[in-house]
C-alpha cells in the first residue's frame, strides 16, 4: 500500500503496548466530539520517567499507528520531553499524512499529554 | 490474494466487452455521423444501432427512446436540468428523496437556485419511501419526481411501479436513477410508467464514461449538450463508438445471465451474512427483503470503518466506507444520516458489493480476515 509509509502500516498491523495499567499513575482519554474515536492512554511515572505506557483505541488508523507510536518512543521518557510531542513529530514518524489524517492521528497526543497532566494532578482519574 | 468487494462503486470490464470494443478504436474508428458517404462509419452507425436496441430491450422501451451519454451523472443532470429548462418559464417544483445519489441532489440544488421549488419525501429506517407521502405532497405545481430504483450505499430496492402510477395518475413526469440496478434487477418502463431513467455501463461489467438516458416519447425536454446533431440533436458531441458499443454488448450479456447472477451474487451474500450474523453487534442496513442481490452494508459495534477498511485492504481485500476520517468529505454519508444513523454508527458502517467475478473462495477468505479482525479491533478498543 502506497497510501500510508511502511513505519504507519506497522504500527497498525501490530501496534506495540495495547493494554491497561490497573495501578497507573495516570489516565488520561481523547475522543471526538462526534464519539467516532475515543483513546485512553496509561501510564507509570518514576523519578519523572515513563516507565510503562499502555493504551486501548477505538478509532481510524492513524489513531492506532500514532497510539503505537507514542507508547513505543516515549518509553522511558522524561515526562516533561513527553509533553512536547506535537504533530510534527508524528509527521516525521509516521510518514507525510494528509492534514485531515493528522488531525486524526492528532487525538492520541491528546490522550497521552491528558494521562501525563492526570499524573501530574496527582492522577489516575480518567473516565 | 486479491479480493475486489466494491462492485457498487465500478465493476471490472467484461473480457467480452473489451474484445468487442477493441476493433472500434483499432479499425472502425470512424466517426458514425459520416455514415451517409463512408462503409466503416456505416458499420460503426449499425453496431451502435444495435447498442441501443439492446438498450431498449432491457427496460422495454422503443430504440429511439434511448440516448447515448456520457454515464450515470450526465443522465441524471440531464433528466433533471432538461425538464426544469422546459419549464423555466412557468416554474415549478420537483420531488425527491433525501438518499439519492449525489448527482440527483447537487442537480436538485442547481435547479433550486434556478428558481424551482425542490420537496423531499422521507424515507423510513430501510431507505424505503412509502408512496403513499408521495400522494400527499404532488400539487398541481409538480413537474418532476426523481427516485431512484435502488440505492447505492444500503441496497434498498424503492417501490417505483406504485411510484409511477401515482405520477402517472397526477400526470408528472416520473425520473428513476437505476445505475445500480440495471442489468441486475428487472426493469420495465411500461409497466413501472417512467418517463426518464438514468444507467451507466461501468456499473455492469461495461465500460466506464458511457451511460443512457431513456427519454419517453412525448416527454419534453431540453437538450443538455449544445453542439452538433448527434442523438437527434438532443445530446452532442461527437459518439463514444467503442464506449456505446461496449455497453450494448455488456446488456446482452446481462440479459442472458442476469438471473443466473443474481443467484450466485444471493448465494455469496448470504455466505457473508451467515457469517456476520454469528458474531454479536454486527447490524445489517438497508431493506431485508428489497434490496440488490449484491449489496451487504454492515455497520459493526466498536469497530472503526475506516480502520476495517484499511485492514481489509492490506489484506487484499478492498470494500468502502459509509463515512471516511481521512477523506476530504469530513461528514458521514446522508444515506446512513436519512435512515437515522448517528455520527458515530456510520462511522462504523461499512459496504461490501459482490460483482460476477467474485469466487466462493474469495467470500471464505473475506469472512476468515472479517472475523478476525472484528475481534482484533474490539480488544484493542476501550470499554
Amino acid at each position: 500500500m502506497e497510501i500510508y509509509s511502511k513505519t504507519f502500516i506497522d504500527h497498525f498491523m501490530n501496534p506495540k503496548n495495547i493494554g491497561e495499567i490497573e495501578d497507573a499513575d495516570g489516565i488520561g482519554v481523547g475522543e471526538n466530539p462526534d464519539k467516532s474515536g475515543k483513546i485512553i492512554f496509561y501510564i507509570k511515572v518514576k523519578d519523572n520517567k515513563l516507565i510503562e505506557i499502555k493504551y486501548k483505541v477505538l478509532g481510524c488508523p492513524s489513531a492506532i499507528s500514532s497510539s503505537s507510536l507514542i507508547s513505543e518512543y516515549c518509553n522511558n521518557m522524561l515526562i516533561e520531553n513527553a509533553l512536547k510531542i506535537d504533530k510534527n513529530f508524528l509527521k516525521e514518524n509516521l510518514g507525510n499524512l494528509p492534514e485531515d489524517v493528522l488531525e486524526c492521528a492528532s487525538l492520541s497526543i491528546v490522550a497521552f499529554q491528558n494521562a501525563i497532566n492526570n499524573y501530574k494532578k496527582g492522577g489516575n482519574n480518567g473516565n | 490474494m486479491y479480493v475486489y468487494l466494491n462492485n457498487a462503486a465500478t465493476t471490472k470490464t467484461d473480457g467480452r466487452v473489451i474484445f468487442k470494443m477493441s476493433k472500434y478504436y483499432s479499425e472502425l474508428y470512424e466517426n458514425p455521423m459520416t455514415s451517409n458517404y463512408s462503409p466503416l462509419a456505416k458499420n460503426v452507425e449499425d453496431e451502435m444501432e444495435i447498442a441501443r436496441e439492446n438498450v431498449s430491450k432491457l427496460i422495454n422501451a422503443k430504440k429511439e427512446e434511448i440516448y447515448f451519454t456520457s454515464g450515470g451523472t450526465e443522465s441524471d443532470n440531464w433528466a433533471i436540468k432538461g425538464v426544469a429548462l422546459s419549464n423555466w418559464d412557468k416554474k415549478g417544483e420537483i420531488i425527491s428523496i433525501p438518499i439519492e445519489h449525489m448527482a440527483i441532489i447537487k442537480t436538485l440544488e442547481t435547479v433550486k437556485k434556478w428558481g424551482f421549488e425542490i420537496k423531499f419525501l422521507p424515507v423510513d429506517k430501510y431507505g424505503m419511501v412509502n408512496p403513499d407521502d408521495l400522494k400527499k405532497l404532488i400539487t398541481k405545481k409538480t413537474l418532476l419526481v426523481s427516485i431512484m430504483h435502488a440505492n447505492n450505499e444500503i441496497g434498498t430496492i424503492e417501490p417505483i411501479e406504485e411510484i409511477g402510477k401515482i405520477c402517472k395518475e397526477n400526470g408528472v413526469l416520473f425520473h428513476t436513477d437505476a445505475v445500480q440496478s440495471a442489468c441486475h434487477i428487472d426493469i420495465d418502463v411500461n409497466k413501472m410508467n417512467i418517463d426518464l431513467l438514468s444507467i451507466s455501463a461501468h456499473k455492469f461489467y461495461g465500460p466506464k464514461g458511457v451511460g443512457a438516458l431513456f427519454i419517453r416519447n412525448g416527454v419534453k425536454i431540453e437538450p443538455f449538450m449544445d453542439g452538433g446533431h448527434q442523438e437527434n440533436e438532443l445530446r452532442s458531441g461527437t459518439h463514444n463508438s467503442p464506449g456505446i458499443i461496449g455497453l450494448g454488448e455488456a446488456v446482452k450479456i446481462a440479459m442472458n445471465e442476469m438471473e443466473e447472477e443474481r443467484k450466485s451474487l444471493i448465494f455469496m451474500r448470504k455466505m457473508i451474512e451467515d457469517r456476520i450474523n454469528k458474531i454479536e453487534g454486527i447490524n445489517i442496513n438497508g431493506h431485508p427483503e428489497k434490496r440488490l442481490p449484491n449489496n451487504l452494508s454492515i455497520t459493526i459495534d466498536r469497530v472503526n470503518a475506516e480502520t476495517m477498511l484499511t485492514y481489509l485492504a492490506i489484506n487484499g481485500i478492498i470494500v468502502s466506507a459509509g463515512a471516511a476520517c481521512s477523506a476530504k468529505e469530513k461528514s458521514p454519508s446522508h444515506v446512513l444520516k436519512a435512515i437515522g444513523l448517528s455520527d458515530e454508527l456510520a462511522h462504523n458502517t461499512l459496504r461490501i458489493s459482490l460483482g460476477k467475478f467474485n469466487l466462493v473462495k474469495e467470500i471464505e477468505y473475506f469472512n476468515e480476515v472479517f472475523e478476525y479482525g472484528v475481534k482484533r479491533f474490539r480488544e484493542m478498543a476501550p470499554k
